[in-house]
């Protein structure tokens, strides 16, 4: 069977903005994760799934417009022609703190440098490293 | 709220909104008494001032630690060129009193923490989320539920803006949608035109708020897709066991 994934903010960034998948019939909302942590690795499990596994209690996924939390959470069975969404929480809007555009862009250089220094290295992920560092900064 | 009467300019600055069936001039009475807090002078609260002071509001503090940047201004528009390195608070309430003089601005060059957060927005009717981070949004949601005022959230990621008016006692809280703090993501792409959408909607809730007309979100989170142009809702529940609003806390 057939469901459609639609991704919005962070997970749009990952997955893009919607994504066919075909699992076994019967298949539930957990298989649907596991098969989207499988095509997409590390930079979309980290931002849907906590350390056990669970679906992150600020992420929101829904199965036709319902809320899962309302249904079965990961457990809710899915069917042919399903479509289901992933909102993960967004947090823009105001000022900025602290960084410029001149500490963005010498954070940039030095991922891009820290980027071909690890590119081999398989469990290298750009954007956590980029993330932590304009963070300590 | 104490009621100011409107003076003869008042009713012709505002004679098309004054024409609004359910606004009219008792509307525009409680606008002009009333009092918004909005937080943060960044893309949502550049658009959400300049749209409360040109409708009216009686009273808007301006709340913003921050200065002028380059990298701000594809969305702040109360920011020029020639602020930059000017506090945001500076910048605003100079535009903001060319706009609608008749509006009292009070600017406040301060960061919003769980000490002085109650004192800044005690006596208002309405809190603007104009936010970048969710550390300071969850310190008002909780300080507003705990005053009993409205706080409308806003946020952006992107192509996309999200709305939720929180009405304390009524609606989902702000953490019975995101229950525990997620990852700060710094430097988020944006374009301007987002936060407007955003900001420009925040402003009708506000409106809504003060005036009594209509109905604000209740329980949904609006979704503003602006990549593909549909707007999205999602029912958020009131979580009983919620630390701010729960029942069951």
């Amino acid at each position: 069977m057939n469901v459609k994934v639609r991704a919005y903010a962070t997970i749009r960034d990952v997955i893009g903005a919607s994504v066919n998948v075909t699992l076994q019939e019967g298949a539930d909302v957990e298989r649907l994760l596991d098969e989207l942590v499988k095509l997409y690795g590390k930079s979309f499990s980290e931002r849907i799934l906590d350390e056990r596994g669970e679906l992150l209690p600020y992420v929101k996924l829904l199965v036709n417009g319902r809320d899962v939390d309302f249904l079965k959470g990961l457990r809710t069975t899915l069917k042919d022609g399903d479509e289901v969404a992933l909102f993960p929480p967004v947090g823009g809007g105001g000022f900025e703190r602290g960084a410029g555009l001149r500490a963005a862009q010498e954070l940039d250089f030095l991922v891009e440098i820290l980027s071909y220094a690890l590119i081999e290295h398989p469990s290298f992920d750009r954007k956590e490293t980029y993330f932590a560092s304009s963070e300590a900064s | 709220m104490i009621n100011i009467e409107l003076t003869a300019q008042d009713l012709e600055r505002y004679d098309r909104q004054i024409r609004l069936p359910n606004l009219g001039v008792e509307g525009q009475r409680k606008l002009k008494s009333a009092t918004v807090i909005v937080a943060g002078l960044g893309g949502l609260g550049c658009i959400s001032s300049i749209y409360l002071a040109v409708a009216g509001v009686g009273r808007l503090i301006l709340i913003d630690k921050e200065k002028v940047e380059l990298s701000n201004l594809n969305r702040q528009i109360l920011h020029w060129d020639k602020d930059i390195g000017r506090y945001k608070v500076d910048s605003a309430m100079e535009k903001l009193n060319q706009i609608n003089p008749t509006v009292e601005l009070c600017g406040l060059i301060k960061e919003i923490n769980e000490e002085n957060v109650k004192e800044l927005i005690r006596g208002s009717n309405v809190v603007m989320d104009g936010m970048d981070n969710f550390r300071t949004r969850f310190i008002l949601n909780k300080a507003c539920h705990e005053l009993g005022i409205p706080f409308i959230h806003a946020a952006i990621y992107g192509l996309e803006g999200r709305l939720m008016t929180i009405i304390p006692g009524k609606t989902p809280c702000l953490q019975c949608l995101i229950p525990t703090p997620p990852r700060e993501v710094k430097l988020l792409p944006v374009l301007g035109a987002i936060p407007a959408v955003t900001a420009g909607l925040q402003v009708v809730e506000a409106v809504k708020i003060i005036t009594g007309m209509g109905e604000t979100t209740g329980s949904n989170l609006v979704i503003i897709d602006g990549e593909f142009m549909k707007f999205d809702i999602i029912k958020v529940a009131r979580n009983e066991s919620c630390p701010i609003c729960g029942i069951k806390k």
